[in-house]
């Protein structure tokens, strides 16, 4: 029982985001609704950050702002990937926004954003051009 | 008609259980490899060791600010920040160009107060208070970014999320306090030009592109240079942000009314 609380102490946390990664990915593969679909890339780019969190983790450290009586490398904790995730957050904000840009586009022009009424409505729009052409 | 929805239906659960499948494959697979990875928390793992001991110790003697976080983000990695910044404003632009090819009038933010229970008079009481308690924050986050935590993306956050809570739930009909998305473009792009425009004042005195040192202004020494280099690109991060905020806000709104009306 301890090896296993020792492992779940020492790698747990990785399992965990994988879990959300692809938790994320099964959402964008599967559900049909593209607001869904959405949510689910956002999912997995907060998996990503987690993912890049949990290796700046330092045993003892403490918050990455310098400050007396603490020196070495040992006392903080590793600020590349908080300034490195610090974008990242920012840019799936832009992403996010472009996304939902494109989702009211696509809602204007369909009337809906549910992957099957939109396949539907363009095979509906096939037949009428080619009926039109004959 | 029928046959064929429920056959697409069949379909559709198959294509779910076959996906189910293949992340179960992959999630294990992933699995395997979690031993190769470093042990969370230990000091001495790949991730902690080389470059990052680096700006940890020599980091505040270098970029003369406490904050490593903001010493990587802004002095080591100025370029990386610099192209994100663009990027934020590249994300405003699009939106703005996905979502404007056919307006015709400016919006009268009257599309927030159709639905009544949206704002009472408790939260029209509490806003006006609120509202210069977040700007305030927002502006001392911004102004601590390189001594304690902070800095210029979430002073940018801070700022637009104030203006999302005044145009929900002011009265904008009698303050007529209006911004559109043209205009906010334009403001992440003079955000962004004080960026860049910081790293050519550099170059000035011979310096190199984000070099603080070389800043053509008058100082005892390198460090309140470094200090004015690093606010002086937060500030142009902060508007860059703040207006690309507003602008993916503006478009949605703008557009939403204009289908509402017609």
């Amino acid at each position: 029982m301890d090896a296993v609380n020792i492992f779940l102490a020492e790698k747990g946390i990785y399992m965990l985001t994988v879990i959300l990664f692809f938790l994320g990915m099964f959402g964008m593969a599967v559900c049909g609704n593209y607001m869904k679909k959405l949510i689910c890339m956002n999912i997995m780019q907060v998996a990503v950050i987690f993912f890049f969190l949990c290796l700046g983790e330092k045993d003892g450290g403490t918050i990455p702002v310098a400050m007396e009586g603490a020196a070495g490398a040992d006392d903080y904790v590793n600020p590349l990937p908080h300034a490195l995730m610090l974008t990242a957050i920012v840019v799936s904000l832009g992403t996010s926004g472009v996304g939902l840009a494109l989702l009211m586009r696509i809602k204007e022009k369909f009337g809906s954003i549910e992957e099957e009424d939109i396949i539907e409505k363009e095979k509906g729009e096939e037949a009428d051009e080619q009926h039109d052409y004959q | 008609m029928n046959g064929g929805r429920s056959k697409r239906l069949r379909e559709k659960s198959v294509f779910k259980i076959v996906g189910i499948v293949l992340l179960m494959v992959l999630v294990g697979l992933m699995f395997t490899i979690v031993d190769r990875l470093p042990v969370i928390g230990n000091p001495d793992s790949a991730p902690n060791r080389h470059v990052s001991d680096y700006y940890i110790e020599e980091g505040p003697e270098l970029t003369h600010s406490p904050n490593l976080v903001t010493g990587v983000l802004a002095d080591f990695r100025g370029f990386d920040t610099l192209l994100e910044t663009t990027v934020m404003f590249l994300a405003g632009v699009s939106v703005a160009m996905i979502l404007s090819n056919r307006l015709k009038r400016h919006w009268d933010a009257g599309i927030f107060r159709k639905d009544e229970n949206f704002g009472g008079y408790e939260v029209k009481v509490i806003m006006p208070i609120l509202i210069p308690v977040i700007i305030v924050y927002a502006f001392y986050v911004l102004m601590h970014g390189e001594v304690s935590l902070g800095g210029g993306f979430q002073a940018g956050a801070l700022l637009a999320m104030a203006f999302m809570l005044y145009i929900m739930f002011a009265d904008l009909g009698k303050n007529k306090f209006r911004i559109t998305q043209h205009f906010t473009v334009c403001v992440a792009a003079c955000g962004v030009f004080i960026y860049f425009l910081t790293g050519f004042l550099c170059m000035i005195n011979g310096g190199r592109f984000l070099e603080y040192e070389a800043l053509p202004f008058s100082a005892e020494h390198g460090a309140e240079l470094h200090a004015t280099g690093i606010l002086m690109i937060e500030t142009g991060v902060t508007i860059g942000v703040m207006a690309t905020i507003i602008t993916i806000l503006e478009a949605v709104v703008e557009r939403n009314s204009l289908n509402g009306r017609s």
